[in-house]
């Protein structure tokens, strides 16, 4: 007996795609989506290389600035060392270098305003006093953390030259020596193998007196 | 132009056919039209110039970055030069005379303080200029410039920071 053939559903009339066109539409895509996502990682890569610098650059920026505006307006300043709360200027005839700065605006005693490395929080830190009764201030002078690795001291007093100086003056120019250990925006730790390595400041400041 | 392709150039090059009736293009395949190569050509041409436009505009900011900060560390090693120059002494008049800031122009080589990784530092050459402007009433101009290369990018600037000085008291 001869069955009824029955070709509900069937193609007729349509054609799919072959291999080729297949293949060739696939590939295409793939470039496509493939060189979209190359150029997007790219951008994402260079975004992350410019959050670096200029996240270093703003910090360095607002660092350097408040220490210039400081400097360049004291009557006299001291390099030495701030512990305890107390600081100790360097003895003379031993070179003119520490890790704070004290200055003093005008020729009294308050007001005055220190710099100081905290040894604890490796930050560069800033605070002052306006005398008794009014409130000081404190902050960070930059955000990402420093060094002291006794090779090159914060600060130091020198000469026209660069040169250190070995007898305080109070008017003296002073380096700024900034190595940094850590950057916080992005978080990247400072150190061989890292994506940054090396990232210092060095620079000078002289009073306008 | 088919015919010097051969199978391959025909079936690129074929003409499209035209249904008289209604006037519309039509192929082969039961009323199904395809892409033609034009169109195929303009919508790569297209996602090209997309994709290109993506990664120009991405390069542009990448660039405009680093010059920012190259341009911001450069002026930095600038004002540390012009700052240490006018520490210099200088008295011109009798009987206690000292021109050491008119002798200080000079020429140096450094880098950039900026985020480093492996040695690639940027470079830099600043140059102080010192010129004795007028002797009555004395008064000097220090020009310090700070000529450096944008990495990866190329072009060499110039940031130039200037003050006139007038003698120690």
């Amino acid at each position: 007996m001869r069955m009824p053939c029955f070709k509900t559903g069937t193609r007729r009339g349509r054609r799919a795609f072959t291999l080729i066109e297949a293949l060739l539409a696939s590939t295409t895509l793939v470039i496509i989506i493939g060189s979209v996502i190359m150029c997007n990682l790219y951008g994402l890569s260079m975004a992350a290389r410019q959050q670096i610098w200029l996240s270093a650059s703003s910090d360095a920026g607002k660092a350097v600035g408040t220490l210039m505006n400081d400097i360049r307006s004291a009557n006299s300043l001291y390099v030495g060392t701030y512990q305890t709360n107390v600081f100790i200027p360097v003895a003379n005839n031993v070179q003119q270098s520490g890790v704070a700065l004290l200055i003093y605006p005008t020729t009294n005693a308050t007001p005055w305003t220190i710099y100081y490395y905290d040894s604890v929080s490796n930050n560069l830190d800033r605070t002052n006093y306006y005398g008794t009764g009014q409130p000081g201030d404190f902050k960070l002078v930059s955000a990402n953390p420093i060094t002291n690795d006794g090779t090159h001291a914060i600060f130091t007093e020198v000469d026209y030259t660069g040169t250190p100086l070995t007898t305080s003056n109070t008017l003296a120019s002073i380096s700024i020596y900034l190595s940094f250990t850590k950057l916080q925006d992005p978080q990247i730790v400072i150190q061989n193998g890292s994506v940054v390595d090396l990232y210092q400041i060095i620079t000078t400041v002289t009073p306008r007196l | 132009m088919a015919g010097a392709f051969g199978r391959l150039g025909y079936l690129i090059f074929r003409p499209m056919k035209i249904d008289r009736t209604t006037g519309t293009a039509k192929n082969q395949r039961g009323g199904q039209e395809a892409f033609t190569l034009i169109e195929v050509a303009f919508a790569a041409a297209i996602a090209a110039l997309v994709l290109a436009g993506m990664f120009q505009g991405y390069n542009l900011v990448g660039r405009q970055a680093q010059y920012s900060a190259c341009s911001l560390a450069a002026n930095t090693i600038a004002m540390g030069q012009l700052e240490k120059v006018l520490a210099a002494n200088w008295v011109p008049a009798p009987p206690y005379t000292n021109n050491t800031l008119l002798t200080l122009s000079s020429t140096n080589t450094g880098n950039l303080c900026l985020p480093s990784a492996q040695g690639n530092v940027v470079n830099c050459t600043t140059t102080t200029t010192i010129t004795l402007i007028s002797s009555n009433p004395p008064y000097a101009g220090i020009l310090v410039q700070c000529v450096w290369t944008l990495p990866s990018y190329g072009g060499t600037y110039t940031n130039s920071v200037a003050v006139l000085r007038a003698p120690t008291l």
